[in-house]
């Protein structure tokens, strides 16, 4: 995918109006409304249990919201169904927090599970395309390797492949570089902002660490308790006097 | 009074789910050939692989009832019977519901606690986030392995325990050994193999279905899928046990 691919500058490819999510009787998102312009990078920040995840599970409607809208260029998730819904799938990437690399096959089966399995491409020509995308990521010759024999930020790296491999307009990252070492989360932190820049992918990334946000953040929304108390450019989040917000970012 | 619904409601929803997942995998059907390598993998992984152990237990339990039977009929001088009433025994009741019992220990269990510990590190919902559907790459070809290879096992344990039977028969009980095959094969009706190669393609069926339902739905973490995997297993051998009853009652009814 290309940048002229990607939806204009300006352009809500995301967007949640008014989303209140429960589970059981917990109440996690209160009312939400955020939107991500095309080609940008939102940070969704907060503490453990804040909410942050479920928006990227509504997102690509692994949940549904009990009341809102939920809008992901320019479908609404919540209406879609089936084929529909699959389809839509296919136009994001997601990158789990734990990675969530499919256990039972080798990195090329994962990283080529997308192009195999939904463009039934040739395996000899997913293989090079494996290649060419593991040293893209920074990692050499682990094309054959298990899951459990990689470390957590090589599990990461190939998470993040998997994810893009199929070229999507919008990846969403689930805490990316939680547990990593300061090294390898920068190396991630490159690698969202080279998805962004040269291919103009929309993204959302969840983290609470504030080193990461400002490194790939165009814009941030920090949640409490299910309800958004900031919306906007790290800039500004510096600038804000609320004592939460500054307790949060220090 | 929320804590008195509580259970019901829980037990309610459950049940929808499960229906739920019947309905998903019975449509989802052609997905065993669209996933051929999975289902291979899963008929190696449920089926060849169990073979020592079906053959083990299989064997065992023939000795044994053997044994039993054999000193019974001894006084009576009906000796002679064994052969047939290890056949007709065997193939009606005893190879399935044995093959049944082993295979809700070992593949309920399996099932359970692979698809659980997908479900707790979120391999399924990266599957769904890939545009896959789960029931079709991760049920159904569970389910077509476990049906197209508990009927096999079945056959191979009936055989096992028959011969287990003979070994009693003869080297214990002094019984010809040709008195005792021909009685075993005089004995044996259509009806016998209905039943007998009957119940376990439902077995196998069910047994799949229950793995997959508590591995499907494990929430948390290491412990809940132990917990999973023990209600599988559980609820898989209830459950062998009570439809072996009901399709004898049906299939006995049929033939009447």
């Amino acid at each position: 995918m290309t940048t002229e691919d990607a939806a204009p500058a300006g352009t809500a490819v995301i967007e949640l109006r008014d989303v209140t999510f429960r589970f059981d009787t917990r109440l996690i998102l209160d009312r939400v409304s955020m939107k991500v312009e095309a080609g940008t990078t939102k940070c969704v920040l907060g503490a453990s249990g804040a909410g942050k995840s479920t928006i990227l599970k509504l997102l690509l409607g692994l949940l549904e919201p009990e009341s809102g809208e939920v809008w992901v260029l320019g479908k609404e998730v919540t209406s879609l169904k089936g084929r529909e819904l699959q389809e839509l799938r296919h136009t994001m990437g997601m990158v789990f927090q734990g990675g969530a690399l499919f256990d039972s096959l080798s990195v090329w089966e994962n990283i080529g599970y997308c192009p195999l399995e939904t463009h039934h491409e040739k395996a000899e020509a997913v293989r090079t395309k494996v290649r060419e995308i593991l040293k893209m990521v920074g990692l050499g010759e682990v094309l054959d390797m298990m899951p459990s024999e990689l470390s957590g930020g090589m599990k990461k790296r190939v998470a993040i492949a998997r994810s893009f491999v199929c070229g999507p307009k919008v990846m969403l990252y689930d805490e990316p570089t939680t547990g990593l070492d300061p090294i390898v989360s920068d190396t991630i932190n490159e690698l969202i902002n080279r998805l962004k820049r040269e291919n103009g992918v929309t993204g959302i990334v969840v983290t609470h660490i504030m080193r990461d946000a400002y490194n790939v953040a165009d814009t941030l929304t920090l949640l409490k308790e299910g309800q958004i108390i900031f919306d906007g450019t790290p800039e500004e989040i510096r600038a804000s006097k609320d004592p939460y917000i500054q307790e949060f970012i220090a | 009074m929320a804590d008195l619904t509580y259970p019901v409601k829980s037990f309610v929803l459950a049940a929808q789910e499960f229906w739920l997942l019947m309905w998903h995998s019975a449509i989802g059907l052609p997905a065993a050939v669209t996933y051929r390598k999975e289902t291979f993998r899963q008929i190696y992984s449920i089926g060849v692989t169990a073979t020592p152990l079906i053959i083990l237990a299989a064997l065992l339990t023939g000795l044994v009832l053997a044994l039993e039977w054999g000193n019974k009929l001894e006084p009576f001088g009906a000796k002679i019977l064994m052969g047939r009433i290890m056949a007709v025994g065997t193939i009606r009741e005893i190879g399935p519901v044995i093959t049944g019992l082993m295979f809700a220990g070992r593949t309920g269990a399996m099932i359970a606690a692979e698809l659980g510990s997908m479900k707790v590190t979120e391999q399924i919902s990266a599957l769904t986030a890939l545009g896959t559907d789960p029931i079709r790459r991760l049920v159904v070809p569970r389910q077509v392995a476990s049906v197209a290879t508990i009927l096999p096992l079945t056959v191979l344990a009936d055989a096992v325990a028959i011969f287990g039977g003979y070994v009693v028969a003869v080297a214990w009980l002094h019984t010809p050994g040709k008195f005792y095959w021909k009685s075993a094969l005089e004995s044996l009706a259509w009806e016998d193999l209905a039943i007998g190669l009957l119940k376990p393609f439902f077995f196998g069926w069910m047994i799949s279905t229950i793995g997959c339902f508590y591995g499907m739905t494990t929430e948390g973490g290491a412990t809940a899928v132990g917990g999973s995997t023990t209600k599988a297993v559980m609820y898989a051998s209830l459950g062998t046990l009570a439809a072996d009853f009901v399709l004898s009652k049906l299939i006995l009814s049929f033939f009447r």
